[in-house]
Formats: C-alpha cells, sequence, structure tokens
C-alpha cells in the first residue's frame, strides 16, 4: 500500500469513526467522510494543535471504548497550558531498540510507563524487571536499580544529572550498557556527561510528542557519538511527518538545511484509542538528510520549542540553539547549559538578557558575556553587541545559574 | 491466639535462607525479624538473589539509607487491590503513589484484569492530578493515606467531583491510621490497606468492612499470624524468592468478631 493510500485510509477512518474529528472538521452528522486523492489534497486538511484538542472529553476523543484504553498519557503543560490528557492502547512502541542493544537484563527507567518499558523487555524474550526512577528519592531508586543489577536506563534528560550523580557515587556507572534519553535537545555537556558516566553504554536520543500516540516519533538513524552527539532521527515506519514553513504557515519541501515546524500523522494497523492527524508538534527542526542511507525517508535534528526556545527581540530573535552554539565555543570556561532570562520594556522597545551561566571554577563572567554578546547572531547580519549599540538591547547581564534537578528545563524565559 | 508456625514451614523458610548465602548462625525457629535484622539478612543475601525474575520493594516508606530491596517474584500479584478493583469496577484509575514504592507495574496488571486504564500521578503535583480528576474519566484513585489528605481537600476546594472509590494505603508504623474527612461521608467505596512496607500488604479489607470507613481489617492469608500481647509476627506462606519469617510487625491485633464475608475482623492493639 502506497503511503497515500495509507493517509486515506487513515482519514477515511478516522471521521467515520471519531467523533472528533468530526467535531474539528466541522462535519454535520450527515457528512460523508473524507477522503483524498493526491498530497496536495492532503494538504488542504485542517492542522491540528493541542488546544483543538483540551476542548473535547477524553471520552469523546478516545476510539475505543475507556476499557480498552490500556493508560492515559498527560503532557507535561511546561509551557503553562493545561495538560491534555491521552488515551493509549497496550501496543508496543520500543521494538526499534532491538536493532540497537541485546537486552538481558533489569533497566532503570523515569518514563511514566513503566510498565510499557517491562513488557518490552519481556518482549525480547529475557523478563527483566524495571526499576522505576523517583526523581524526588534519587538514591533509593538507584540502590533499588543497584540491587537490580540493571543494565540500561530510559530516561527523561533532564532526569540525567540525577542518574549520573548516584550512579557514579554507587559504583555502577561501567555496568550499564545502553542509555535512551528522551524530552529534549541534549547539549554537548550532557552527552559528555553521560560519556564519562557510562563508558561502556552505547547512548541514543528518541524524539517523542506526548499528545501522539505512537511515540516516540522520531527515532535515532545512529547512536550519539562523540563526533556527532547532535541526534538525527527518522519517522517511525508508521508516522508520517511534514514541514511547516513558520512564517507562511505552509507546508514545504524537506531540502537538506531548512528549517520549520515539525507536523506529524501516526497512522496505524492497530486499533488506535487516538490516531493522530497532522499535528502540529510546536517543535522546530532542521532537515539533516532528504534521504536518510540506513532508512530511507527524511531525517532531521531538533532545534527547540517554536514557543519558548525562539523570542522576537528588537531586530532579530534570540535562538536557544545559537546561544547553545556559542556557549560550546567557550567550553574551556563554561558548559552549554543555560537559562536566558529575557525582560522586555516594550515601552522602550528595549530588552534586558540575562543569562545563567554554569561557568568552570575561576572563570571571568564578565569578559565571557562581552564575548558571547559579540558572537550571538540574532538575525543573518546582526548579533546582540549590534542590538545593544542601536540600544534596543541592555547587555548580557551573567548569573550563575541553580540547576534544579526536578524542574524541567526551560531556556528561555520571557517575563 | 491465631497460628503457629509448624517446623514444616520454619524448615523450608530455613532451606530458602541457605540457599540465598545466609548464615545458620541467623537462623532459628524462634528467631524475630526486625527491620533492622531483615536487612542484614538481606545484605546477606544480595549475591544471591536472583536479578532477572524478581522485582524489589523498598523495606520502608521512609527512603532514607537504611532502605533495602526486597524481593518478590516478577510475576508477583496485588491480590488485595485486585479484589478490591473487582468490588468497585473502575472506570479509570489514577495511582497517587511515590515512584519510589514501585508499585505502578502491579498497579498496572490490576487494572488489566479490570479492564480499566491507569494515569500514572504524581503526589507532588496535586494540581495535575485535580486536571485528571476533572477531565479524565478517573473515578478510582489509590494513594498513600497521608497524602490523600491533601489531594481530597485540593480537589473539593476547587470545586471538582471527588471521585468516588479510593484505596488508601497505611504504614504499618505509621502513628495512626487515618483517612481524610471527606472520605469518610462520601459516596462510594473507600477501601485502606496496611502494608509492612510498599508493596506488602499485611492487613485488607472487604467491601462489608469499607462501609464503616473504619480501622477495621482482615489479616492477609499472605502470611501466618503469630500474635502475643505485646508483638505480632508474620511469616510467608508462599513460595516467595525472600520468605519472611517471625517479622516483627509493629503492633499487635486483637481479633473483633467474625465478618459477613466469614473472615476474622482485627483491629491494631497498641
Amino acid at each position: 500500500m502506497t503511503q497515500l493510500q495509507q493517509l486515506n485510509d487513515l482519514l477515511a477512518y478516522a471521521t467515520a469513526h471519531g467523533r472528533a474529528y468530526r467535531r474539528i472538521y466541522g462535519m454535520d452528522k450527515d457528512a460523508p467522510v473524507l477522503t483524498i486523492g493526491s498530497f496536495s489534497e492532503w494538504q488542504d486538511i485542517p492542522l491540528l494543535s493541542k488546544s483543538d484538542l483540551l476542548g473535547i472529553p477524553l471520552a469523546e476523543r478516545s476510539f475505543l471504548p475507556m476499557s480498552e484504553v490500556d493508560y492515559i498519557a498527560a503532557s507535561s503543560g511546561t509551557t503553562g497550558t493545561l495538560p491534555l490528557f491521552s488515551p493509549r492502547t497496550h501496543v508496543l512502541e520500543y521494538e526499534f531498540r532491538h536493532d540497537i542493544f541485546r537486552f538481558s537484563g533489569a533497566a532503570l527507567s523515569s518514563k511514566l510507563v513503566p510498565h510499557q518499558q517491562e513488557l518490552f523487555l519481556s518482549a525480547g524474550g529475557v523478563p527483566a524487571p524495571v526499576v522505576i526512577l523517583d526523581p524526588r528519592n534519587p538514591a533509593v531508586s538507584v540502590r533499588l536499580a543497584q540491587d537490580a543489577g540493571v543494565e540500561s536506563i530510559f530516561a527523561f534528560l533532564y532526569h540525567m544529572p540525577l542518574i549520573i550523580e548516584h550512579m557514579v557515587r554507587a559504583g555502577i556507572g561501567e555496568q550499564i550498557r545502553f542509555v535512551e534519553v528522551a524530552g529534549h535537545t541534549c547539549s554537548r555537556s550532557m552527552f559528555d556527561a553521560m560519556r564519562s558516566a557510562f563508558p561502556h553504554a552505547i547512548i541514543i536520543s528518541t524524539y517523542g510528542i506526548s499528545e501522539v500516540e505512537r511515540s516516540p516519533v522520531g527515532l535515532p538513524c545512529t547512536a550519539m557519538t562523540e563526533e556527532h552527539h547532535e541526534q538525527h532521527y527518522h519517522a517511525k515506519p508508521d508516522c508520517y511527518l511534514e514541514l511547516l514553513d513558520v512564517e507562511s504557515g505552509r507546508c514545504i519541501a524537506p531540502e537538506i538545511g531548512y528549517e520549520g515546524e515539525l507536523v506529524v500523522t501516526s497512522h496505524t494497523t492497530e486499533p488506535a484509542a487516538f490516531p493522530m492527524i497532522r499535528y502540529r508538534t510546536g517543535d522546530k527542526v532542521r532537515v539533516t538528510d532528504t534521504k536518510c542511507a540506513a532508512h530511507g525517508d527524511w531525517s532531521f535534528s531538533v532545534l527547540g520549542r517554536l514557543e519558548t526556545d525562539f523570542i522576537k527581540i528588537p531586530g532579530g530573535a534570540l535562538n536557544a540553539h545559537e546561544i547553545e552554539r556559542v556557549l560550546r565555543m567557550h567550553s574551556d570556561t563554561v558548559s552549554d547549559v543555560f537559562e536566558a532570562h529575557l525582560y522586555e520594556d516594550t515601552a522602550a522597545d528595549r530588552v534586558r538578557l540575562v543569562l545563567h551561566l554554569q561557568p568552570h571554577p575561576g572563570a571571568d563572567l564578565k569578559s565571557l558575556v562581552t564575548e558571547i554578546s559579540d558572537q550571538l547572531r540574532i538575525g543573518p547580519d546582526s548579533t546582540y553587541a549590534d542590538r545593544v549599540r542601536a540600544g534596543h538591547c541592555s547587555p548580557i547581564e551573567p548569573v550563575v545559574l541553580a540547576h534544579d534537578p526536578l524542574r524541567k528545563p526551560k531556556r528561555i524565559i520571557r517575563h | 491466639m491465631l497460628e503457629r508456625i509448624d517446623s514444616e514451614l520454619f524448615n523450608d523458610i530455613a532451606l530458602v535462607y541457605k540457599g540465598l548465602g545466609i548464615s545458620r548462625a541467623h537462623i532459628s525457629a524462634d528467631m524475630e525479624t526486625t527491620p533492622d535484622m531483615l536487612c542484614e539478612l538481606l545484605d546477606e543475601a544480595r549475591p544471591q538473589i536472583p536479578k532477572t525474575d524478581v522485582r524489589l520493594f523498598p523495606t520502608s516508606f521512609n527512603a532514607g539509607p537504611s532502605l533495602r530491596g526486597f524481593p518478590l517474584p516478577l510475576t508477583h500479584r496485588w491480590l488485595s487491590c485486585e479484589r478490591s478493583f473487582s468490588e468497585m469496577r473502575p472506570t479509570a484509575v489514577m495511582a497517587h503513589l511515590p515512584h519510589f514504592w514501585q508499585l505502578e507495574i502491579p498497579l498496572h496488571a490490576a487494572c488489566r484484569r479490570e479492564s480499566a486504564p491507569i494515569f500514572f500521578g504524581e503526589p507532588e503535583n496535586i494540581p495535575v492530578a485535580a486536571a485528571a480528576i476533572a477531565s479524565a474519566s478517573i473515578d478510582t484513585v489509590i494513594a498513600g493515606a497521608p497524602a490523600s489528605f491533601a489531594l481530597s481537600s485540593y480537589v473539593l476546594q476547587k470545586r471538582l467531583p471527588l471521585p468516588p472509590h479510593w484505596i488508601l494505603i497505611h504504614d504499618a508504623f505509621a502513628a495512626s491510621w487515618e483517612i481524610p474527612a471527606p472520605l469518610r461521608t462520601a459516596d462510594g467505596m473507600v477501601f485502606q490497606e496496611v502494608h509492612a512496607f510498599p508493596g506488602l500488604p499485611i492487613l485488607e479489607q472487604c467491601a462489608t468492612l469499607t462501609q464503616a470507613r473504619s480501622a477495621h481489617f482482615h489479616r492477609s492469608n499472605s502470611f501466618v499470624w503469630d500474635a502475643t500481647e505485646k508483638t505480632a509476627y508474620i511469616t510467608s506462606t508462599g513460595d516467595d524468592p525472600f520468605p519472611l519469617y517471625r517479622y516483627v510487625v509493629p503492633f499487635t491485633i486483637e481479633p473483633l468478631h467474625t465478618c459477613d464475608c466469614g473472615q476474622e475482623v482485627v483491629t491494631r492493639k497498641l
């Protein structure tokens, strides 16, 4: 079956059986199911966003009766909106790991669906326990993981500093053979910390969307390495990805280097609790390959959240990925983990940037931020320092970052 | 009072301990396994405890350095929870339990047996728990008893409907086994369990006992109870990878009467 046929079948199924889609698409009860005959018609199908789904009760959204729903997932709500609760079936989502590592023992997991992780281990032929990480009690969790003899870790990236600290203290880093992180883009310093703590581990990152049932939707093309810590992803076989131009909101062809918002459609042969059609992820990605040699489809890297990692300022935009790039140029002085607090004085059309950093001992923060200001691009032809000279921005103020391992990190925070 | 531990049971457990490499000096028919002693035994057995076919539960509700991993079979079922679910017939269940208790996986299995989806919440994130109650069809909450106070009062404060069904877990070592006032009068069913440590229920309730909303229980039949005037001991009866032998419970129990379900009703005697 061609991809177009699959998408057509999905659309017909969703508008025949899903009350939610008929409501979202404004179809009255007698309207025939939607079908498409070309990709151009597909692109006329309305895009979905989290706010479209928040207004529809979970039971109405679910294509299955509640008795057939396995668990309910919640989106993080990091951006201050209400979490979206989504129904999930029992379908296993992690088979791709078997192509990367031969699992034979226990795992530590900070993912909120531990039973799925254990089912995955069991489906591989070696039933083994999953120890659940409690981020509020990491020492205890690692103690149990140590007793269970864990060999792998499935974790949100922002929990890794805690895991590393306690596993290194317990002396069990060397027994870890597989690490999978998700949830955020991995900085170079974070990758280095994982590599140092788990020297024998294959380290990968997956790209997931908590609202999408078939998450993770982006699978790693290769493992992360010292040379290539930035993970490239390709679509899971039952996911269809599109690239949306951020300015025009139109679909664009995925050419190498193009950037845009990722749109996800998940189509499955299994009964789905909620098949997702043309969902705007809110994530900005960059196309890294038009045809991944190993996996066929186009691949991408994740640049950040559109809502929080790309903030317009007078004369350009502050870009979290760009700040990270500049910090990496000063790796002997500072790590690339940061929090940028942006204070906007709209009356004066001026912004103030307070940059929370993790400097190495003895670093001269004042001269560091002067250099950062000179190197930080906020537009094709201008730097932050240019905007300071033009009077639109105040000089960067450095502050030492206080790390809170329980809080999901935000890279740019507007005030 | 109650059962006596027969020599056959002692011999069976002694054999398991021997296989786990526990020194004979630690094993005698009249031994008492205090929580500290349990940690010593687990430390001694640690190299022998199989890694792949057991699940480790924390030996304490307090996440301190003295905590150890207590092994139960990977296929271990939370039967008291399953029995409660079969009475409540939940539509959707919310786990409102600390993650280090390691209860999510057996709880998910119990939910599947009752065809109910589960939402894994976090006791520290009450607004999300309340949002789940409001918009994710949650009608059953399973929580540590102390956490249920904060959650139920938050839900009422926000004028949300209180889920009708609850399973509350009491720490055997807690000074009191209270339940929140709104749950004492609410419609629906409130089951209470007392765990020696998370994942090890020792006292439980049937549907009849839930009606009084009091601290009256049935003894778990996974253990032989050996109670004196001052102390109670439990000894595992099943084929456990690490059976408890005369584990000291921090209270003794007093029989009250026979329940409509046919089991003996007991209460805690401090």
